[in-house]
């Protein structure tokens, strides 16, 4: 669901660089103060893993095939924040080398994916977990969060082609809710196998301090 | 396809490798911007646009194909969008319809448009990251007051994505081996192994690269090259596409 530049109109573009771009300013200066050194290495290292993974391809129905996007697992594993200024590095990455997103929708994918679909997924995930407490509950909570975080990303880039008079949202709402409603379902077993993993193996990772 | 595909003529030798990575990072972003934010270019204005494409790489030694190969890239979003804003558009003068489908001259030249832009712009942005390496590219952030510490995420960041990537294709490349396809979910939860086990190598891999550096004494700060001044040739670009733009601007709005 990266946008290309062009589909946006001027008004949309401009208001969501903005917006991204002011709350990516202020993650930033608040990082800054707190533990900057010991935290670099690990937030370029997840970046480059987010990126790699996404080159990994799973077939979708109709000869097409879906991606993983990984916002709620770096959000999960770096802390919401953290994770936010994560899915920025990537998503400004995949639009400067693989022109994957444009320049001018970088805004707005920012928003879609680093601040809605990460974010947003991750405090869902805390409310799944706030649900039913306890361990058994947390695959669930995993592919659930992961699942409605894709949903949302895609609801939002449909607002806002609709926004830009590009597309009428009574077209592309279902158009794209229904793409990514297959796509999630990827998207959700990559990011609870994973995490399940994880937990499995190396649970220290998991107790970090996030923020 | 390769990554060394992507950036292939980043390290070339031509007048527009030659300029400083600040001229081409401005004048290809003012070029991405003019096409974004104009709603409905003209005939002209497209034209010269489109054309601008060709010079600049040819002015890069960049051959024709692989500028057109590699905006393809746009035609997974874009032709979804344009096919249904084509068929569904039902101003203008009607040539077929079916059901709710239906082909308008409106429809067509509006779609036209959304894809004339989204290729120019994609055009541009393929411009800018095959006349400049990307260490420049960053080296050139820095001076348009973006935050020293994205900057520094970013360069940590490209430093080791070539490398996951590589150990990510390796990851695949075993997997097609053993693995000759299936149920689709089951390839989904094989994904998700690979991952992890990405995860907890790259985990490692940053905790003895944090090791060394603060060993290393590392106070949070990355030496940058020295950015070079703008020379003549610099400004003369900036001056000739700046006066471009605005006369494109100008036609445009007449």
């Amino acid at each position: 669901m990266h946008i290309p530049d062009g589909f946006l109109d001027t008004k949309t573009w401009l208001g969501m660089t903005l917006v991204s771009g002011g709350i990516l300013a202020a993650v930033l200066r608040r990082i800054k103060h707190a533990d900057i050194v010991r935290r670099i290495p690990i937030i370029g290292m997840t970046a480059a893993l987010v990126f790699a993974a996404q080159m990994l391809n799973f077939p979708v129905a109709g000869g097409t095939s879906g991606h993983f996007m990984g916002g709620v697992f770096c959000c999960i594993l770096l802390g919401p924040w953290t994770g936010f200024v994560t899915m920025s590095l990537v998503l400004t990455v995949q639009c400067l080398i693989f022109q994957d997103g444009g320049l001018t929708a970088l805004g707005a994918n920012i928003f879609n994916m680093g601040l809605i679909g990460s974010v947003g997924g991750f405090y869902l995930y805390g409310f799944f977990r706030l649900l039913i407490w306890g361990d058994r509950t947390r695959p669930a909570a995993y592919a659930l969060a992961s699942w409605t975080s894709i949903m949302l990303a895609a609801a939002c880039a449909a607002f806002e082609l609709s926004f830009s008079n590009t597309i009428e949202l009574s077209i592309g709402m279902p158009a794209m809710l229904s793409a990514h409603a297959i796509i999630g379902i990827g998207e959700a077993t990559i990011t609870t196998t994973a995490l399940m993993a994880i937990w499995r193996i190396k649970p220290e990772i998991m107790q970090i301090r996030k923020f | 396809m390769h990554h060394s595909y992507l950036d292939k003529y980043a390290r070339r030798d031509s007048p527009m490798h030659r300029l400083n990575a600040r001229t081409k990072l401005l004048l290809f972003t003012s070029l991405v911007v003019f096409v974004a934010a104009v709603p409905r270019p003209g005939l002209v204005v497209s034209a010269v646009l489109a054309l601008s494409v060709f010079t600049f790489g040819a002015i890069a030694k960049i051959p024709i194909s692989y500028l057109i190969i590699r905006s393809a890239v746009i035609i997974p979003f874009t032709g979804f969008a344009v096919l249904s804003f084509a068929l569904t558009m039902t101003e203008g003068e009607m040539y077929w319809q079916w059901g709710p489908f239906a082909l308008t001259s409106e429809g067509i030249g509006r779609s036209a448009y959304l894809l004339l832009r989204a290729w120019m712009a994609v055009s541009f942005m393929i411009l800018l990251i095959n006349t400049t390496p990307f260490n420049q590219l960053v080296n050139a952030l820095r001076c348009f007051r973006i935050p020293s510490i994205f900057v520094l995420l970013l360069s940590f960041f490209y430093r080791y994505l070539y490398l996951l990537w590589d150990e990510a294709e390796r990851m695949q490349r075993a997997r097609n081996l053993r693995y000759f396809g299936g149920f689709w979910k089951k390839q989904a939860a094989l994904i998700g192994n690979m991952v992890t086990s990405l995860f907890i190598k790259s985990y490692e891999r940053a905790e003895r690269a944090q090791l060394a550096m603060q060993s290393r004494g590392w106070d949070g700060r990355l030496r940058y090259a020295r950015i070079e001044s703008l020379r003549g040739a610099d400004i003369f670009t900036l001056v000739i596409s700046g006066a471009g733009i605005v006369i494109l601007w100008v036609i445009q709005v007449l």
